[in-house]
């Protein structure tokens, strides 16, 4: 049996040159979006991202069905989009908000959005100021009877009225002074503990051109920075080593400084949503919301409480936690 | 109806020593570059231009790496369509492969089952002599014995096998009472059967294969072939590691192929290695990495043009005396034969694929790190089969008689063979991703990016198609499993089917790794000094 014989390899080597030559043009411009069109002329489509951490959600563009994102790679990548149009964006999941967002897409770029979808219902678990403890025996004595029930502080309610008393702002830090004086010929010291707002050393300029100082609940997530002023929430980008997260960019892809949420009635408390830095959580006079910075196309509001004026926080394990002057609720999302 | 290319000079009464004289004179053999082992051996321009040499594969390699680090942090799109029109190539490539490598597989179990006995009938090939060298170190009687009985039992007259045992006295007093038995046991069983000693220390070698090989095959001249007058031209010298066995009919296969050769004398014989002796016992990543080395070979036999000699190996003494055998002081001695006698002929000399089988070890050691160490160590020393390029590319200088297109050819063929080996690997499986991590967020807002590992993965996973094909081939080129595995036979087979999901890791372990090391030893000049021999280990022994 021979080899095979010279003219084979030959011919099968030219042929698998030509494919090679042909192929990575085409190959180079395919990874690039170029598509033909239906008129048959070449464009260079775009692409829209959406990360996702919610698995199984089912993914709508323009009203037509994408994908179900799945479990384990849930983010989802949408090619071929002729660019320069809009399109709008249907994430929807039973028992969850749905969330819509309407993108533009530019030739050879590929937009990206985060998907954040709350429950239709948040399960509530109340903590009430007292609790009534039952007596397992009744004790008698000659004179009286004893009850047996009685009431008396909820030690969870009292941990949380220390946890919303004695937490700080994000850059708030106590100081201790002590003065001296003297009652006769003994010293005595009195220590004073101020609460001051300190900023790191990477936020200065921040700090000083947006006059930080004289804001209220100035807050910091992974370089997003944000603050309360008359009522609106201010948040700008503050890491100027990096570029600005998607969010910050608008449809013809320039990025603009600053974010304003500037409602009707005025934020009275706000923070940052657990683990994302382009949704806050705003109380008003209406309720408790989360709400998208990304103002691309009009931003998700999404329900957390219909309870007007809801002080609350999050607590070290992501736990919301709202006070309405009488009752403490927490839910973990 | 074939005509042989070659009649044996016995039957012509033809004496070869006069040739030899004629054509010493002017050949590239006496030059002092012949014998040149590295940079060091030379003096002034000469040392230079091949320090120079030595360095480019190296700085090929790190040359490719570092490029595509610098473009993807300044210029990821360029980088990117570098990786995709790599990816591209090295898919046509592996459908290119895959080809050569079916054909050879067909073309093996076709000479296996051929009947060499008929073929060779129109012959005169009485009067050759295959003169085997089994050098060893301290390896175990088992091992040594059991290439003796391979040659015992092939199917050949006995009477015309010079058997020459090789032992290293370094080896100590164990290894030579172990050549002493065999040779006391099978001295009789061969037309000839010698014992040789290769002494330790001796001035110009190094410790490694070429100089005992060497030694063997002149001694063996001056005790067998001179004496008993055995014409050089018709024995075919086939050069074993101690592991080797050989198939009942490899003497017969190299000698038809010998004979029907054009010019005999200007050309080696490559069976192919397979490495079965024990690969039931070796572990996955050892098979798949013996087996890499075994396809490899395959591929590189259907294209002999590109073919080098490698391991076990078959020449003419005639050739390899006039070359005065394999180079000693030099660690690859199995490829560098080839360019040894390559140069000596002008260029004129090639290797002939005779696409049959002979059997050595798959790396097996008691542990299983012990075991990739091995393999490591093992592939690095077939990486630093690299040394010959600046000998080949040097000879290419000095010798004006060989052709111009014949240089560019092996220029090109060896220098991409490495680089290849080298960077391949790296390119596909881990540069690829650099664009995305250093390319900064304006190429990661890009379609491009978000293609580039689609489309790298969507490549090799078509190019992976052709680890079917492995499977199916490796599964058909193992023995038959042993008795005392039976029991878990099911589970054998589904690990020899899987083992080449392992093969985006031994491909850079055993590939890339040590090819860039090699390279970058050539490279500083940190030559090795020391052929390391890679232990042999069975089951139960």
């Amino acid at each position: 049996m021979k080899p095979l014989s010279r003219k084979f390899r030959r011919g099968l080597f030219w042929g698998l040159f030509a494919v090679f030559v042909v192929g990575t043009p085409i190959l180079i411009g395919y990874s690039q979006g170029y598509r033909l069109d239906d008129a048959l002329e070449l464009i260079q489509t775009g692409g829209i991202y959406i990360h996702s951490d919610l698995a199984n959600t089912n993914v709508f563009l323009n009203g037509e069905f994408v994908e179900d994102n799945g479990v384990l790679i849930r983010n989802t990548l949408i090619q071929d989009l002729t660019p320069n149009r809009s399109y709008e964006l249907w994430v929807e999941k039973e028992g969850l908000q749905s969330w819509v967002k309407i993108l533009r897409v530019q030739p050879n770029l590929v937009t990206e959005a985060r998907v954040f979808m709350l429950p239709e219902t948040l399960e509530w678990e109340t903590i009430p100021a007292t609790s009534t403890l039952r007596i397992a025996g009744t004790v008698t004595t000659a004179s009286t009877s004893a009850s047996s029930t009685t009431v008396v502080a909820n030690p969870a309610h009292v941990e949380l009225q220390t946890f919303f008393t004695s937490s700080r702002d994000q850059f708030e830090v106590e100081i201790a002074t002590t003065t001296y004086t003297y009652v006769g010929a003994v010293r005595v010291a009195t220590t004073t503990i101020l609460r001051e707002i300190q900023f790191p050393g990477w936020l200065e300029t921040l700090a000083s051109t947006s006059a930080l100082s004289d804001k209220t609940m100035v807050r910091e997530r992974d370089g997003v920075v944000a603050w309360l002023d008359n009522g609106n929430i201010h948040a700008t980008w503050a890491r100027t080593d990096e570029a600005a997260p998607y969010f910050f960019c608008n449809t013809t892809a320039t990025c603009t400084p600053e974010f304003l949420i500037d409602w009707e009635e005025p934020i009275e408390r706000y923070n940052f949503y657990p683990n994302r830095n382009d949704v806050v959580l705003v109380s008003t006079n209406r309720g408790l919301f989360a709400i998208e910075l990304d103002n691309r196309s009009q931003r998700n509001i999404q329900v957390v409480s219909d309870t007007p004026s809801l002080d609350f926080r999050i607590d070290t394990n992501d736990v919301l936690i709202t006070f309405d002057g009488t009752v403490f609720k927490t839910t973990s999302w | 109806m074939y005509m042989p290319g070659y009649v044996p000079s016995s039957s012509l009464g033809f004496d070869s020593s006069i040739m030899d004289a004629v054509t010493v004179e002017n050949s590239y053999r006496n030059s002092p570059y012949f014998h040149v082992a590295h940079a060091r051996d030379l003096t002034g321009r000469d040392k230079l231009v091949y320090r120079l040499l030595e360095m480019l594969p190296g700085f090929l390699s790190w040359g490719t790496i570092i490029t595509i680090i610098v473009l993807s942090i300044n210029a990821p799109v360029v980088a990117a369509f570098f990786i995709i029109a790599f990816d591209l190539f090295w898919l046509l490539k592996t459908v290119y492969f895959s080809l050569h490598q079916r054909h050879n597989f067909r073309r093996l179990r076709h000479h296996k089952r051929q009947n060499w006995h008929e073929m060779l009938e129109p012959l005169k090939y009485e009067g050759i002599h295959h003169m085997v060298i089994l050098p060893y170190y301290k390896e175990s009687r088992e091992i040594v014995e059991q290439a003796i009985e391979s040659v015992e039992t092939a199917d050949y007259d006995r009477q015309r096998v010079i058997l020459v045992l090789a032992a290293e006295e370094r080896a100590g007093s164990e290894a030579l009472e172990i050549g002493e038995a065999m040779l006391k046991k099978y001295k009789h069983t061969f037309g000839h059967m010698i014992l040789t000693v290769h002494p330790p220390d001796l001035s110009g070698e190094i410790k490694g294969k070429g100089p005992n090989i060497t030694w063997a095959a002149e001694r063996t001249k001056e005790e067998v072939i001179d004496p008993h007058k055995i014409p050089y031209e018709d024995i075919i010298v086939s050069a074993f590691d101690i592991d080797t066995v050989v198939e009942p009919q490899y003497f017969l296969c190299l000698t038809w192929h010998f004979l029907t050769t054009e010019h005999p004398h200007k050309a080696s014989f490559q069976p192919v290695p397979l490495y079965n002796n024990n690969i039931w016992d070796a572990p996955a990543v050892s098979r798949v990495a013996a087996f890499s080395s075994t396809f490899w070979q395959m591929i590189q036999q259907e294209r002999e043009e590109k073919l080098t000699t490698f391991s076990s190996h078959a020449i003419s003494f005639k050739a390899l005396n006039e070359v005065g055998f394999w180079q000693k002081n030099m660690i690859s001695d199995d490829s560098r034969i080839f360019w040894n006698l390559f140069m000596a002929n002008d260029g004129d000399y090639r290797v002939v694929p005779i696409s049959y089988p002979v059997s050595m070890d798959a790396n097996l050691a008691p542990s299983l790190w012990q075991t990739m160490v091995n393999i490591y160590r093992q592939h690095l020393r077939w990486m630093w089969g690299q040394e010959s390029i600046p000998y080949m590319l040097f000879g290419f200088m000095k010798n004006p008689r060989i052709p111009f297109k014949s240089k560019v050819f092996h220029t090109l063929v060896q220098i991409e063979g490495f680089w290849s080996l080298s960077t391949a690997p790296l390119i596909i499986l881990l540069l690829g991703w650099l664009p995305l991590l250093l390319g900064g967020d304006a190429f990661r807002d890009t379609v491009l990016s978000y293609n580039l590992p689609f489309v790298t993965r969507n490549l090799m996973i078509v190019a992976m198609m052709g680890l079917i094909l492995s499977a199916a081939i490796g599964l058909s080129l193992m023995p038959p499993m042993p008795e005392r595995l039976k029991k878990k036979r099911l589970s054998r087979y589904l690990g020899a089917s899987l083992q080449w999901l392992l093969v985006p890791f031994t491909i850079i372990i055993f590939g890339a790794i040590p090819g860039l090391h090699a390279q970058t030893r050539l490279m500083l000049g940190k030559y090795m000094g020391e052929f390391w021999v890679t232990p042999k280990h069975r089951k139960g022994s």
